[in-house]
């Protein structure tokens, strides 16, 4: 049905994008026609391709990380059990935020070393806030009458979660998870500086040996599949929650 | 046992205030009992006592002969219909869900839940094809009301606990919803306990009413006996100084008229000159008001079973008639 549908034409989109990074010859073209033949603009260490795919799984394998630590947290913090921890985990996850993730980066190194982790470790601290705040918002928000009518018709705690909590607060944790996978998509492009891989490669390369095509294709590139993740959780939103 | 609902000297402390003080009350099986009383009495609070979202303070209450502080919370909720004035239908389920949501808790199968709710909302007036599938957002405060209430009724329960569940709807609205509430009660006979605010509403649906003031019980009597025996200045005020009109709208036409006996030619009868016995003497009291004299009493036939005027309204006739059997 509708849920169906979006995610055919959702997958549809993707595969598009993807294809229009495989197409090198075409950014080449597009990048010289912008930037001059001298320096070559394209970037030639790895194809658009490869980079994109190194991106996204950046990002989206610290998103999983947000979503396994991120979910759970904010559901524990609204019960009984959790209540003590709440401000305490509201305020950590802000401050995972307010530190900038180039600092988390260096300070990873001495831990992780170069690589990979220490860019996990970074995106992870900076996607869990919103992620984390949003699902408490929206678990705060279900309607107290809702709660009451629940409770008086024999709901218990776990029913309560489950059937009224969780679905009500649907809208604002699928806000949350978009916007953290967008700042995250956005962020990984940090990732060359402690030697991971990714769209940052050609930006920061770009800067260093002032190549601006290959700042504009990295930064472009982000652009599109940050623009997508966008649409793309947008449309779930919409679609999942057909009563809002 | 023919009490399904009993108060044996309850109390409930927030704190330092008491917010219900020695309440004694039987609530008889198969009853409407109406709560009324000025905001903050603890109406409320005594309702909610019943199907333990709170637990008293002091004394005992008995639900069907159950101790409530002895019962299953979750079990006891279950089995007992609920509704709120807010409604509290919940937005992300269609309507047929929202009715199936005590079901699905006792785990009925998919179709027995589909035909019970189908049901119930045929009875409340909503065609089951037309709202079942819609969400809450997509119906009038009004209709909302009547899912609430097929909602409470899903499971069967045999006590229901209604918490000013015509508060949120116009007057006209609350009037047609009061009336089919009265027809489905007679025809389903829960035991429940109904709060309002509006003494109207209390004296049209209500077989005993429970007046409150400051956490404890002032009067608690049938509404003929309440309007026509006030034990106190302060019922007196809050059943207001149309009392007597509205002992009138719970007595028939009927009850009051002059009988003749039947006779068999039926009569040609003009509108203006007659009224159904079944009417209330307080509709027969406007009718007489604006025809004067005397009107013809009629039976569902058509058939004259007497007469009624003006002076036959009377309170020395209604007490009259009230003490015979
Ligand atoms: N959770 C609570 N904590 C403290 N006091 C409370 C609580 N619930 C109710 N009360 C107090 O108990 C008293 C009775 O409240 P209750 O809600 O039963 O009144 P009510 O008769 O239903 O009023 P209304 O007609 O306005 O709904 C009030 O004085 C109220 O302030
Ligand atoms: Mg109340």
């Amino acid at each position: 049905m509708k849920l169906a549908r979006a995610l055919i034409k959702n997958a549809l989109l993707w595969a598009a994008l993807f294809g229009l990074f495989a197409w090198q010859d075409g950014w080449k073209i597009l990048l010289e026609t912008l930037m001059g033949r001298n320096p070559p603009p394209l970037f030639n260490r790895a194809t658009l391709l490869q980079l994109a795919l190194e991106h996204i799984s950046l990002a989206g394998l610290a998103m999983l990380g947000v979503l396994i630590v991120g979910l759970p947290l904010a559901v524990w913090v609204t019960r009984s059990t959790g209540k003590p921890f709440l401000s305490l985990v509201s305020s950590l996850t802000a401050l995972g935020q307010t530190f900038p993730p180039v600092a988390v980066l260096f300070l990873a190194l001495p831990i992780f070393g170069f690589g990979s982790t220490s860019v996990y470790l970074a995106l992870f601290l900076y996607g869990l806030l919103p992620t984390v705040s949003s699902t408490l918002v929206g678990l705060s928000s279900v309607n107290e009458n809702a709660r009451d009518a629940a409770r008086g018709m024999g709901m218990n705690e776990g029913q309560m979660l489950v059937r009224l909590e969780l679905p009500l607060a649907l809208p604002a944790v699928l806000a949350g998870l978009r916007t953290s996978f967008v700042l995250l998509i956005a962020t990984a492009a940090l990732a060359p500086l402690v030697g991971a891989g990714g769209l940052g490669q050609p930006i920061i390369a770009g800067l260093s040996v002032n190549n601006l095509g290959y700042v504009l294709e990295g930064a472009v590139a982000v652009a599109l599949l940050a623009l997508l993740a966008d649409y793309t959780l947008r449309d779930l939103e919409r679609t999942i929650t057909p009563w809002a | 046992m023919t009490a399904a609902i009993e108060f044996q000297g309850v109390e409930k402390r927030y704190g330092t205030t008491l917010a219900l003080e020695n309440i004694t009350l039987e609530v008889p099986k198969g009853e409407l009992v109406v709560l009324i009383g000025p905001s903050g009495c603890g109406k409320s609070t005594l309702l909610r006592l019943v199907n333990r979202m709170i637990e008293p303070s002091g004394g005992k209450l008995l639900v069907e002969g159950q101790n409530v502080l002895e019962a299953d919370a979750v079990r006891l909720r279950r089995s007992i219909g609920y509704v709120i004035q807010s409604i509290g239908l919940f937005p992300h389920m269609t309507i047929f869900e929202n009715v199936e949501v005590v079901p699905s808790l006792l785990n009925w199968d998919k179709l027995k839940k589909r035909s019970r709710a189908a049901e119930l909302l045929n009875m409340v007036g909503l065609e089951p094809e037309k709202f079942g599938s819609r969400y809450p957002k997509q119906l009038s405060g009004g209709q909302q009301q009547r899912v609430g209430i097929a909602r409470a009724l899903a499971a069967d329960p045999q006590i229901l606990l209604m918490d000013e569940p015509f508060g949120a709807v116009d007057p006209i609205t609350r009037e047609r919803l009061q009336e089919e509430f009265l027809r489905i009660q007679r025809e389903i006979q829960k035991t429940i306990l109904f709060v309002t605010h509006d003494i109207d509403e209390a004296v049209k649906l209500a077989d005993r009413i429970c007046l409150m003031r400051d956490g404890k019980v002032e009067q608690y009597a049938t509404p003929e006996n309440l309007l026509a025996y006030p034990s106190s200045d302060f019922v007196r005020d809050f059943v207001g100084a149309d009392r007597e009109l509205k002992r009138l709208g719970r007595v028939s036409v009927a009850s009051l008229m002059r009988p003749v006996a039947k006779v068999d030619i039926r009569f040609q009868t003009s509108e203006t000159a007659s009224v159904l016995g079944t009417l209330s003497a307080r509709d027969a009291l406007s009718r007489l008001l604006e025809a004067g004299g005397e009107l013809l009493v009629l039976d569902a036939q058509g058939g004259i079973i007497g007469t009624i005027s003006l002076n036959d309204l009377t309170v020395a006739n209604m007490d009259y008639r009230q003490r015979k059997p």
